[in-house]
């Protein structure tokens, strides 16, 4: 699952300047935590959205609001993971600015900023499903 | 399964004949096996507002009954015209639901043919009839002269529609007839009706059955006055209605009451009231706001039904009057009322009274919302608000109904046991006296949005129960679901 996470990441970053924060990013096994952390956090927040909740008034938007907050939610918990990746933070400590030499705290912050879309993306799918254990919000989105 | 014959006269048996109706559409239920009221309104005054309103109202409650079939609680009673006994498939006429004797068209002296009578004669009818009486003009009633009426009007059996009810009558049918005393038509046409209907003629089919037949009335005393400063010279005087009835009732002991297998069961119903309704001779000026007390009388033929059993065998004729509990005020409400009243109509009304307040209130959210009701091939489409069930029957029944429940709240007696300032967040809290919370200033424990009937029919939905009916059945048998639980919640 690391591996498979750590794909989804990938894409976003030039490997060659951020293949060391990357790698200690998966060697934490933080790939497979943020994996886990997605999946637990979107069916948890879509679970009471579409179960508990169950809006009957301006539903779209309350909707919109739980797919936001999935991603808030992974916002955090990229930070808090990732704040506390040792290997990080060593590179933390030794960044010196140079150029050619990549934040680790903008690094931190992009992950981050990942994980909210990817929050965002996987709630939004995961709705097509969890939308029939609802009464009032079966046809939301559509 | 059993008819009963409802025979409205005059203007107070056509509103009398609404609020049965209403009631009926509420939900509350004939007893005894009778599964078909044929409503048949007597009233020589064929433009009279009151007689159209409710032949509209009838043929409106027809059309919606004919889309969501049977075994329903709200609408789920068979009301049918003479015409329609012979053949369903009748379209439905508001004009079916009058009887003969409409359209009576002619001055009553041109009708007794004065002018053609010999001098005896004429001399005769002088004595009975005054100048007025003769050049009275008919075609609006016979304004509050049952003299002029009780000759008019024994000529029931002629009309065609007495030989179509004769027709269509089966054993174990029953009849029940409403009028009022202190007025013209009704003081005059029932004791008539009751005259031919217990005559065994054998040329009349099922005279037989017709004669032995149980029979039960309602007699209006005096409950509204007419004004008396709007016209001048008017026919209609209220300070007469009492000596009217007092005369009327005299005529009922010897003609009615003295006689044995006369009449089954009489219902009293009147009221020291102070409310006035502007003077109007018939026609459509004559349009009186309703009453309680043609509540309690649709109440009345409910009751009939109940203790159909128990009438007849030789027993002398029941007689009933209404009664209240005592209360300030001359506000009623739900709790005011007797228990066995209270029993009939609390949750019936209230789920009518919830189900306008819903569409008029909360279709919009409705219609925005994403539940499997109002989306989907099983729910209702936003088109089935557009077809003509809803549109010209259902939607316009509603307003009849919320301009029926506004009339009895003005009107003295006042009959307004629900709050009328409800919006969508606080619909449920809406019988006086059960309140329901409204959330306070933060809007937690809020129980009185309707987002739980939303909430509740989208559910039903869910479960599928009515997958099978057409969309018209569908949508009247899942808010009866859901109305009848949350009144049920709010009620005890």
């Amino acid at each position: 699952m690391n591996d498979f996470i750590a794909s989804l990441y990938d894409p976003w970053f030039n490997y060659e300047l951020y293949k060391d924060l990357q790698d200690s990013v998966y060697n934490a096994f933080d790939f497979q935590k943020l994996g886990i952390s997605l999946i637990i956090t979107s069916l948890l927040l879509l679970f009471v959205f579409y179960k508990f909740w169950d809006p009957v008034k301006k539903p779209r938007i309350k909707w919109l609001t739980t797919l936001l907050l999935v991603g808030v939610f992974m916002f955090a918990i990229c930070y808090a993971l990732l704040f506390n990746n040792s290997e990080l933070l060593q590179y933390m400590g030794n960044y010196s600015g140079d150029i050619g030499e990549p934040d680790p705290q903008y690094f931190i912050f992009q992950m981050a900023v990942i994980s909210l879309l990817y929050g965002i993306v996987l709630s939004a799918l995961l709705s097509i499903v969890i939308k029939y254990f609802s009464v009032g919000n079966k046809h939301n989105p559509f | 399964m059993a008819k009963l014959y409802v025979f409205g006269i005059g203007g107070t048996g056509s509103r009398v004949l609404k609020s049965l109706t209403m009631l009926l559409a509420s939900g509350v239920k004939l007893q005894n096996g009778f599964d078909t009221v044929v409503p048949l309104i007597i009233d020589p005054d064929a433009a009279n507002g009151d007689l159209n309103r409710t032949a509209d109202i009838l043929t409106k409650y027809q059309n919606i009954y004919k889309a969501v079939g049977e075994n329903n609680d709200m609408f789920g009673t068979k009301i049918l015209t003479l015409k329609q006994l012979v053949d369903e498939n009748l379209p439905n006429v508001s004009d079916h639901f009058k009887f003969g004797m409409t359209n009576t068209g002619q001055k009553f002296g041109d009708f007794i043919d004065y002018n053609g009578l010999d001098k005896e004669n004429k001399a005769l009818v002088d004595l009975l009839f005054s100048p007025e009486n003769l050049e009275a003009d008919m075609t609006v009633g016979f304004k509050g002269n049952p003299n002029i009426g009780s000759v008019v009007l024994n000529r029931f059996a002629d009309s065609a529609e007495y030989k179509e009810f004769t027709n269509s009558f089966n054993p174990g049918d029953a009849i029940f007839i409403v009028s009022s005393i202190f007025g013209g038509t009704g003081a005059s046409g029932f004791p008539l009706l009751l005259k031919n209907l217990r005559v065994n003629n054998p040329a009349i089919v099922n005279s037989s059955e017709i004669s032995t037949s149980t029979i039960g009335a309602i007699t209006y005393l005096p409950y509204f006055k007419v004004s008396s400063t709007d016209k001048e010279g008017q026919a209609i005087d209220s300070s007469t209605f009492y000596s009217k009835s007092k005369a009327a009732l005299s005529y009922y002991q010897h003609a009615i009451f003295d006689k044995e297998e006369s009449l089954d069961a009489f219902y009293y119903l009147g009221d020291y009231s102070n409310n006035n309704m502007p003077y109007a001779e018939g026609k459509s000026e004559q349009k009186n706001n309703a009453h309680f007390l043609e509540l309690a009388g649709a109440l009345s033929i409910i009751d009939f039904t109940k203790d159909f059993q128990s009438f007849g065998n030789g027993q002398n004729t029941t007689i009933k009057e209404f009664g209240i509990e005592a209360h300030e005020g001359n506000k009623l409400k739900l709790e005011h009322l007797g228990q066995w009243s209270k029993n009939q109509i609390s949750v019936p009304l209230s789920k009518m009274v919830l189900l306008y307040k819903f569409i008029t209130k909360s279709q919009d959210i409705l219609f925005k919302s994403k539940g499997g009701f109002n989306k989907g091939d099983k729910g209702i489409n936003k088109q089935f608000y557009n077809q003509d069930f809803y549109t010209v029957y259902f939607n316009k029944f509603m307003e009849y109904f919320n301009e029926w429940m506004d009339e009895m709240d003005d009107n003295d007696v006042s009959f307004a046991p629900y709050h009328n300032n409800q919006e969508h967040d606080t619909l449920l809290d809406f019988i006086k006296g059960k309140e329901v919370s409204r959330g306070g200033i933060l809007g937690f424990n809020k129980k009185s949005t309707a987002d739980k009937i939303i909430t509740s029919a989208d559910k039903i939905i869910k479960e599928k129960s009515y997958d099978d009916e057409s969309e018209a059945s569908r949508f009247l048998k899942v808010f009866d679901d859901v109305l009848t639980e949350h009144v049920n919640n709010i009620l005890n």
